[in-house]
């Protein structure tokens, strides 16, 4: 999950006007935001499971 | 704080306008491409895009985000393949094959190493197969933001 999260960041950062450095800080604020996400819906799921 | 945020954003993005700009130096190995918008650069870019990742943004100059491109759009192919995912051919027998061909081949040239990396073929019955083949269907779909982004630079729509 942190890797496909890791490489669709860095497609997502890849895009627009940007330099390297606002680019690296978009790519690690967009993987920080799958992960959250993500383990935040996983764990709303969690009831619906038992 | 938003605003310190936001003062700091427009630093960046008024720092990227010489850094986005093409190198005019020797640095670049192709020739300069033209910043007219022109159907025929277009084309060539979004064929260029389409059958090497980071090629299309290349042909422009914009190194940067081909690397980018080529780095995202090869690592989820490469790690689709070595987890065994499924690569669907365009022969499919129900619409959701077609549909993954359609992400699948949006990968390229990527798509088509898929008989030479993933002889034994795929491995969809353990989870590892699954994940792979949504890594597939993710690195076609990147590419295609990257298609959409050089054509659209081509065009002159985009600095």
């Amino acid at each position: 999950m942190v890797l496909f999260a890791a490489l669709v960041s860095v497609a997502l950062a890849s895009l627009g006007h940007r330099t390297i450095r606002v680019r690296v800080r978009y790519a690690l604020w967009t993987l920080a935001l799958f992960l959250i996400v993500a383990i935040g819906i996983a764990w709303l799921m969690y009831p619906l499971s038992r | 704080m938003k605003a310190h945020a936001d003062g700091a954003l427009r630093a960046d993005l008024a720092e990227d306008a010489e850094h986005e700009k093409p190198a005019a130096d020797s640095q670049t190995a192709a020739p300069q491409a033209s910043n007219a918008p022109t159907a025929g650069l277009a084309s060539i870019v979004l064929l260029a895009a389409w059958a090497v990742p980071g090629l299309g943004h290349a042909l422009l100059g914009r190194w940067a985000r081909a690397l980018g491109f080529f780095l995202a759009v090869g690592g989820l192919a490469m790690t689709g393949y070595l987890m065994g995912g499924q690569v669907f051919s365009l022969h499919a027998r129900e619409s959701f094959g077609t549909l993954g061909f359609l992400a699948d081949a949006a990968a390229g040239g990527f798509y088509f190493l898929a008989h030479f990396i993933e002889r034994a073929g795929p491995d969809i019955a353990r989870a590892t197969g699954n994940y792979g083949t949504r890594f597939l269907a993710a690195a076609g779909l990147a590419n295609l933001l990257g298609l959409i982004d050089a054509v659209e630079t081509a065009l002159g729509r985009r600095g």
